[in-house]
């Protein structure tokens, strides 16, 4: 059952990181940067909520430019569908295949695929292309495939989804997959990684019997982590059916305030800051001294960093409420959305590097899946281009904005809301609350960056 | 229509099912390095970083000959670092040790038990046996932070911050 392989058995070294994959991370930035960046989102901040407007200027679903009629048709169309589906499910196949009968060496595409490409990929492929992951996701295809093999509507299932459940399914699954990617021992070896994916293979298509095709956009965490990024896109659909072009920040004003939206972003937010927190120097030079295992104090400060953000927030919300007389339950997920660039930020200060350079090698081991000495589509043999490891400030510039960038997008974002929910009058007291939060979220954040 | 559905199930669990068998074949083993019983004397070592100011090779040929040698004795480089690893503890232990893009690093470890050191991005590894020190020697080339760890026990030893 051990999975240790002893050195002298190796072909090729085995390199498995401490932290997930890849074992490069960026330079901590430079003190004035973090500062100055921290200065500029807080000033800023106050400045938005002093001289912004006093009506809601976003309208969600209803607003945009609609594309032109043939790519809308096109995009529409069942072939064009269809043919999505299908790469989506080709690229499925084509990864199990080394999941299932591939070497537990960390030249096995499939550790990249799955942290690297998927994982980190989604976010741009959502932002770029808008909501295709739904249309690209493997398994909503096969659960569709076998409902049309027994002459099913696929959005039938054999209970009706309790309607409180909203997106909290999917926050666990945020969380177990993070858990996976940060915590778990031996998380970049292949009975690791086998287990966790049936898992998830099993949990998604069972709970698509269950509950019909739904399932899918409640449960599935990298559809609907690729839907909530898809919103910073310009693309959407109007409410008449339409395909439009509009403002990120407009088109993230139409996400749905649904039960479970803000475990969802807490999930997010929480576990990248835990990413960079646990790889600092401090927090792990004291963990693996402890007569506690790693696993057990990663699984608690992962958790304490994600209901961290899910306290703070949803108080911040309530607490706007009372300010501005217009309490309500539902407050912390109709201000939920606004949280969804701040998460944006942080993925990219955190994952940019390594999606550019640890995304090069995924695609380089692709060409071998079962490490066999194929080179199916020609990448085998490329090399690594590390020329961007030589940009350090660049780089630390790019965190910095990214990070100050999102910051000021979640302030916008909740402004139009708050003055739209919140008596005239009171509006920008009662925005004070969830100001301070989203200032903390991002000092956290430039912190994390400058002492990585 | 009963039937039709449990059908389904059926079909679509098939697949998921045959992975979770071949996913069964690995177990999740503890690394079980933590108690090992006996305790060897540690070797007298901590992490001795080189002022950088010794210019050998300032900036020099980027052409770097990683040698392998387990032999430390008369290597020379701008920044040193010397390993422990004793009763599946390491020394240092997730310090940070800063070194100048072009720099030569040296790192020198000694085990009590079998284990290896990787030094990722640079995919340097040592193998160590017990008791028996062993080196690398390579040129900083790649700016970034890089983890230097131990396989067996599993530990952060030092990052390299290459700036």
């Amino acid at each position: 059952m051990t999975a240790l392989i002893l050195p002298t058995q190796l072909a090729t070294p085995l390199l498995l990181p401490l932290h997930g994959i890849g074992g490069r991370q960026d330079l901590p930035i430079p003190f004035g940067l973090a500062v100055g960046g921290a200065a500029v989102a807080i000033a800023l901040s106050f400045a938005i909520l002093a001289v912004a407007w006093r009506n809601p200027r976003y309208r969600g679903n209803a607003s945009g430019k609609p594309l032109p009629a043939a790519i809308t048709r096109t995009v529409d169309s069942s072939g064009f569908r269809w043919f999505v589906r299908l790469v989506g499910l080709a690229i499925f196949l084509y990864a199990m295949v080394a999941l299932l009968f591939g070497v537990d060496r960390l030249t096995n595409p499939i550790f990249g695929f799955v942290y690297i490409l998927v994982w980190v990929g989604l976010v741009p492929i959502s932002i770029l292309l808008g909501p295709v992951w739904r249309t690209l996701n493997p398994l909503r295809t096969i659960h569709l495939l076998i409902s049309k093999l027994l002459r099913q509507p696929p959005s039938k299932g054999l209970f009706e989804l309790p309607a409180g459940l909203g997106l909290w399914p999917a926050a666990v699954g945020i969380f177990a997959f993070t858990w996976l990617e940060l915590v778990a021992p031996d998380r970049a070896t292949l009975p690791v990684l086998q287990a966790w994916l049936a898992l998830y293979v099993v949990i998604m298509l069972f709970g698509a019997i269950l509950f019909g095709d739904r399932w899918f956009s409640t449960a599935d965490p990298f559809e609907v982590y690729a839907t909530l990024m898809s919103r910073l896109s310009p693309w959407g659909r109007r409410t008449d059916g339409a395909l439009v072009i509009r403002r990120p920040l407009e088109n993230l004003d139409g996400l749905k305030p649904q039960p479970g939206l803000v475990g969802m972003v807490a999930a997010l937010l929480g576990s990248t800051a835990y990413d960079g927190f646990s790889n600092s120097t401090a927090w792990i030079g004291w963990a693996q001294n402890t007569d506690y295992s790693m696993t057990t104090l990663g699984t608690l400060a992962l958790l304490a960093f994600i209901l961290f953000v899910l306290v703070t927030f949803s108080s911040a919300a309530l607490l706007a409420g009372r300010l501005s007389d217009s309490s309500r339950r539902t407050l912390p997920r109709l201000f939920a959305h606004s949280v969804v660039p701040i998460a944006f930020g942080y993925v990219v200060a955190h994952y940019l590097t390594l999606l550019i350079l640890e995304g090069q090698r995924s695609l380089i081991y692709l060409s071998d899946p079962l490490s066999n000495g194929a080179n199916i589509f020609g990448t085998g043999l490329l090399g690594l281009n590390t020329g961007i490891t030589n940009h350090s400030t660049t780089i630390a510039v790019i965190q910095v904005l990214a990070v100050v960038g999102g910051h000021l997008m979640g302030v916008v974002s909740a402004h139009d809301r708050a003055v739209a929910l919140f008596p005239r009058n009171k509006a920008l007291a009662g925005q004070i609350p969830l100001l301070i939060v989203m200032v903390g979220y991002t000092v956290g954040g430039l912190l994390l960056l400058f002492s990585a | 229509m009963r039937s039709t559905l449990s059908r389904g199930t059926a079909l679509a669990l098939l697949p998921a099912l045959g992975m979770l068998v071949l996913a069964g074949c690995g177990g999740g083993d503890d690394s079980g390095a933590g108690a090992s019983p006996s305790p060897s004397v540690a070797p007298t070592a901590s992490p001795t970083e080189t002022p950088s100011g010794t210019p050998s090779t300032p900036g020099g040929p980027k052409t770097n000959t990683p040698s392998n040698t387990a032999d430390p004795s008369g290597d020379q480089a701008d920044v040193t670092l010397n390993v422990t690893v004793a009763n599946g503890k390491v020394n240092p232990s997730g310090s940070s040790i800063k070194v100048k893009a072009g720099q030569t690093v040296l790192i020198t470890a000694v085990s009590d038990a079998a284990d290896e050191l990787h030094i990722h991005g640079y995919d340097k590894e040592l193998e160590l046996a017990p008791g028996k020190p062993a080196s690398v020697k390579f040129t900083a080339n790649m700016k970034g932070t890089f983890e230097v760890e131990t396989h067996e026990s599993g530990k952060l030893v030092a990052k390299l911050v290459v700036s």
